[in-house]
């Protein structure tokens, strides 16, 4: 394959490859102009953007969830980079934005949004705009009704060895995720500006 | 004509937040997740469901992701990609003509003239600066200056269109323009001369700038010498007061741009209570690219480049002089400012500022985000005396 880190252009090869690495999510001018803008992020054109090169984009640095969607996205070759963001085209389903989100939720990467997960992502959403205690209530309430949850719908319960107990047990499922997200219409969609030439 | 060094002193980082601050106002522009946010908050209505609010980061994730897919600071410093149009059989053997013509005739003539301009320039430089004294070397100096950066518009073929009346000599007024690299002086200067404050540059421009500029009465300064900066505020009150000196240019965005887009304006040029009279200058890169990457390229490698080109062809406005509002501060001033030089110029306004090249944003914009987002989540818990948990 013609994807070195030094090679210019994308062959049409090429692109079908990333194009099928990735669901078929972005069409093949939207995987050039990805390519270009990695190309540029990747200032001395190792074949990944390191952590560095992405909190040098400053809209990316002012981010709340920068140190997690940086971590999600660094150190990632241009097939898998933009496999990850093909979870946000337009093309994209509900499920893989979802499971975008699970993803940067699931800080340890142990497939479960446990309450440490929780306790980080709500620090960095809100900063010091809320005390401690604060944060404490409503990661306390959260997880009560996480618990209502598994009451009514008995969800969860099956990958979670039973110990879903009133806290959070062994952390949120991707499957409860779903649930609990069913309310929220409005998922993360971007698109690449392809440009009219 | 500032030169970007990555130098960091004490006391940049308070500098720093400082000018941030108004910056974060116009971030929300780009962060239009916060829409998201808003919308979202609006569905859900009267629903205390704390849950779904926790782990729904939809509108920021979605601007963390529009940011990796494009971002406008790093396209303030991107060139231009002028699309090859010479691959084809009746067009190639033209543009190889073309090639020739620029390399192996205007370039050997075009050095020559600039090689002779400068010897001669450094001649009577000497001459003038040891013979004569006082107000008769200040005006002979300034004409040779003028003279010299006349030769050098000549260097690269300057077709430069200028529009509005011409600056003149006088107190209580500084001029501020858009930044794209040093020739931006230069353009100006063969029609005005002007005095300029730019950072100290090493080599022959260097060597340039502590001779003949500071003849001119230019102000250096050391981006990594903090007190300079000081020392710089005050010599510009000095010489905008004195009606001796030449009129004053500053470029507030401190950093080269690439004539596409137009960074924050510092505010020191602002605060000087003083008329501040805008000029835009917006350059046609068909022929030429014009924008300066210092940390790419050297300034010789630079001119060579111009040099090797057809022309450098470019439209200067010099727009109406303003005056602070009774209801404005420094910084709503260059801002309104800044909006007029983008407007006349046909360039894109961001809110970043261009140090951002060195420093990373203070923390200080995402706390303006993340208070929105707490405010949302704070209005979900009961008030403090009703809960019974």
């Amino acid at each position: 394959m013609g994807l070195t880190a030094s090679s210019l252009n994308l062959t049409q090869y090429d692109v079908e490859e990333v194009q099928e690495h990735c669901g078929g999510k972005f069409n093949s001018r939207e995987i050039q102009c990805l390519y270009k803008r990695f190309r540029t992020l990747d200032k001395r054109h190792k074949g990944y953007i390191s952590e560095d090169e992405l909190m040098s984009i400053p809209e990316l640095a002012i981010s709340p969830l920068a140190p997690r969607v940086t971590q999600v996205f660094q150190n990632l070759n241009f097939k898998d980079f933009c496999r990850v963001l093909a979870a946000m085209s337009d093309r994209a389903t509900r499920e893989d934005k979802l499971d975008f989100m699970f993803r940067v939720y699931d800080v340890d990467r142990d497939g479960y949004i446990s309450f440490s997960d929780l306790e980080t992502i709500v620090k960095h959403l809100v900063g010091s705009s809320l005390n401690e205690e604060q944060v404490g209530e409503l990661i306390t309430r959260a997880m009560g009704e996480l618990a209502e949850l598994r009451k009514k719908t008995g969800v969860g319960r099956g990958g979670d060895d039973g110990r879903s107990s009133p806290s959070l047990g062994g952390g949120i499922t991707f499957d409860e995720f779903r649930v609990i997200m069913k309310g929220n219409t409005k998922l993360p969609t971007v698109k690449v500006p392809v440009g009219f030439d | 004509m500032p030169k970007d060094s990555p130098g960091k002193g004490i006391g940049e980082d308070e500098f720093f937040a400082a000018e941030s601050t108004r910056a974060s106002e116009e971030v929300e522009r780009v962060t239009s997740g916060i829409e998201l946010e808003r919308e979202a908050s609006k569905t859900f209505g009267s629903d205390t469901a704390i849950l779904p609010r926790l782990l729904d980061a939809s509108g920021v994730l979605q601007d963390a992701a529009s940011a990796i897919i494009d971002d406008t600071f790093n396209a303030c410093f991107a060139f231009s990609d002028n699309t090859a149009w010479n691959w084809n059989f009746y067009l190639f053997p033209l543009w190889c003509f073309g090639v020739a013509l620029r390399y192996l005739v205007l370039f050997p003539i075009r050095l020559a003239w600039i090689v002779t301009c400068t010897l001669l320039f450094i001649l009577f430089f000497t001459i003038i600066h040891n013979v004569t004294r006082g107000k008769l070397r200040a005006n002979l100096e300034r004409d040779l200056v003028h003279l010299y950066a006349a030769c050098f518009v000549i260097s690269w073929t300057g077709v430069i269109k200028y529009h509005g009346p011409k600056p003149t000599q006088r107190s209580g007024h500084v001029y501020v323009a858009n930044h794209t690299s040093i020739i931006d002086y230069i353009v100006l200067t063969q029609v005005t001369p002007f005095s300029s404050i730019a950072q100290q540059n090493k080599g022959w421009v260097g060597f340039i700038q502590n001779t003949a500029m500071d003849a001119i009465h230019c102000i250096r300064f050391n981006r990594t010498e903090s007190k300079d900066r000081e020392m710089v505020q005050r010599r510009l009150r000095e010489h905008v007061a004195n009606p001796d000196r030449l009129p004053l240019l500053i470029f507030p965005e401190g950093t080269c741009v690439n004539n596409e887009y137009c960074v924050m304006f510092k505010k020191g040029a602002f605060d000087l209570g003083c008329k501040v009279c805008p000029i835009a200058i917006k350059y046609n890169k068909i022929f030429a690219e014009t924008f300066w990457h210092s940390r790419r390229m050297s300034f010789t490698t630079y001119l060579l480049k111009l040099m090797t080109s057809w022309a450098v062809v470019a439209d200067v406005w010099y727009m109406e002089p303003q005056e602070m509002g009774p209801d404005e501060d420094s910084i709503q001033f260059a801002e309104r400012v800044r909006g007029m030089i983008c407007e006349r110029a046909g360039i894109k306004p961001v809110p970043w500022d261009g140090m951002l090249k060195y420093y990373r944003p203070s923390p200080k914009m995402t706390e303006k985000r993340r208070a929105q987002i707490a405010s949302n989540l704070v209005k979900l818990l009961p008030p403090k005396d009703g809960h019974l948990d």
